[in-house]
């Protein structure tokens, strides 16, 4: 106070000051009115500007390529889109879509982790003394197919056994998904084919579904061949090399579309077109 | 690679392996069954190749285990690659322990042959360092 008074002692300094502010009492008022004012306006600047600390992400490029794969999935769900009733207006029918699709790419993703944890947890427990379900001679002969193989260390063909089998059942599981997508219960070999279509780490099979379409011209004589021995076997195979085989089993989660499955007409339907064309007819 | 369904996996193990992936109720066609065991087929022979280069770009003769982990880490089949990975440790203790013991009850039979039931033990030493080694090296950080 003593200060400001000895500022007031100068009036000659401070005249025009007077005469802007108006009046000597807003004089006294203004000096702290202007220091308070400048502190808190500069700390609201400070305070929202500061950036909140990003947590550490881990930059790896199969991380990213792994996640990619659920995106893929979405253009081939939304290719079948439920037709749109008169009744409800599009935009609250296109969001229940969306958020039906979303549903179902979350349980086959889970689907696809519960198999893996499967899978290695089963490693884990498995015996020395377990007969593989595939035969070691027959995987042997496919790697010496390759001419630049010269010699195969005993563990390949065994290493090769179960990655198989893991192959099949990934394999099995993706097209199964396909297939429930559809609302059928018999996996074709279209689902197989949109599965090798829509995932990226089975690119290398591509060229076998090409291949195969191009066969379907000239199956007569295989075809031929191919039919006794399951007329024989009565489409049962009965044949038991592998007693010991680990039969696995899933907790598949209750499907919503399950509840609107068709008629009982048209699973009989089906099953007559199986038992007559074979699954032939895709 | 089309010479026939020798150069195939059998599609009866094929077949049964798929059933066991899938719900009771599930059927599954015939070509369905032959697209898989085509694919199974091809899925050997594409891991096979890979491992193979390795070998050759590291002038080594016999493809083993690790070679097959390793190409599947390459072409990406990361899944495998951990799930084989652990296989492989595994499978390789089954083989000491089965080693182990029958150089326990061969030396157990005879004790003049101990001496060459020692150089055995020796070379059970050595390829259990080989193997820690070569896990060593391929130790990398899983990904999931």
């Amino acid at each position: 106070m003593e200060s400001k008074s000895a500022y007031g002692g100068a009036i000659g300094v401070w005249t025009p000051m007077r005469e802007s502010w108006g009046s000597a009492s807003a004089v006294t008022s203004a000096r702290p009115f202007v220091t308070n004012n400048v502190i808190p306006a500069i700390w609201s600047r400070i305070a929202p500007s500061l950036p909140p600390s990003p947590l550490p992400r881990r930059p790896r490029s199969a991380l990213a390529h792994c996640r990619a794969s659920p995106a893929s999935v979405s253009p081939s769900a939304r290719a079948s889109p439920t037709p749109p009733s008169p009744r409800s207006p599009p935009h609250q029918h296109q969001q229940h879509a969306i958020q039906q699709v979303q549903q179902l790419q979350q349980q086959q993703k889970e689907q696809l982790q519960a198999f893996w944890a499967d899978q290695m947890a089963e490693v884990e427990q498995m015996t020395e003394f377990k007969l593989p379900n595939l035969p070691l001679a027959r995987i042997k002969k496919i790697m010496k197919a390759d001419e630049d193989v010269k010699m195969i260390a005993g563990e390949a063909p065994a290493l090769f056994a179960k990655a198989c089998e893991m192959f099949i059942l990934d394999m099995t599981l993706r097209s199964w998904q396909h297939t429930e997508e559809g609302r059928r219960r018999t996996l074709q070999r279209s689902d197989v084919e949109a599965v090798i279509k829509k995932t990226d780490i089975f690119d290398f099979l591509v060229d076998i579904i090409t291949d195969d379409k191009m066969k379907d011209d000239g199956m007569g004589s295989q075809a031929a061949s191919m039919v006794s021995p399951y007329t024989s076997g009565g489409m049962g195979f009965s044949f038991d090399l592998y007693p010991n085989q680990h039969h696995l089993a899933y907790m598949w989660p209750p499907q919503e579309q399950q509840e609107q499955w068709p008629p009982q007409e048209q699973q009989e339907q089906k099953q007559k077109q199986d038992s007559d064309g074979g699954g032939q007819d895709e | 690679m089309t010479n026939g369904q020798d150069n195939l996996l059998p599609i009866a193990n094929v077949g049964r392996i798929m059933k066991d992936g899938l719900p009771p109720q599930a059927k599954i066609s015939k070509r369905a069954k032959e697209t898989i065991q085509e694919c199974a087929t091809e899925f050997i022979s594409f891991v096979t190749g890979e491992a193979s280069e390795r070998c050759r770009r590291e002038r080594r003769k016999t493809v083993n285990g690790d070679d097959v982990c390793h190409a599947m880490r390459s072409l990406g089949l990361d899944h495998y690659a951990d799930a084989m990975h652990r296989y492989l440790q595994r499978y390789r203790e089954g083989e000491e322990l089965a080693a182990s013991l029958n150089s326990s009850s061969s030396a157990a039979a005879a004790a003049a042959a101990a001496g060459s039931r020692g150089g055995g033990a020796i070379q059970i030493d050595v390829r259990a360092e080989l193997s820690i080694f070569r896990s060593g090296n391929n130790q990398g950080r899983p990904n999931n």
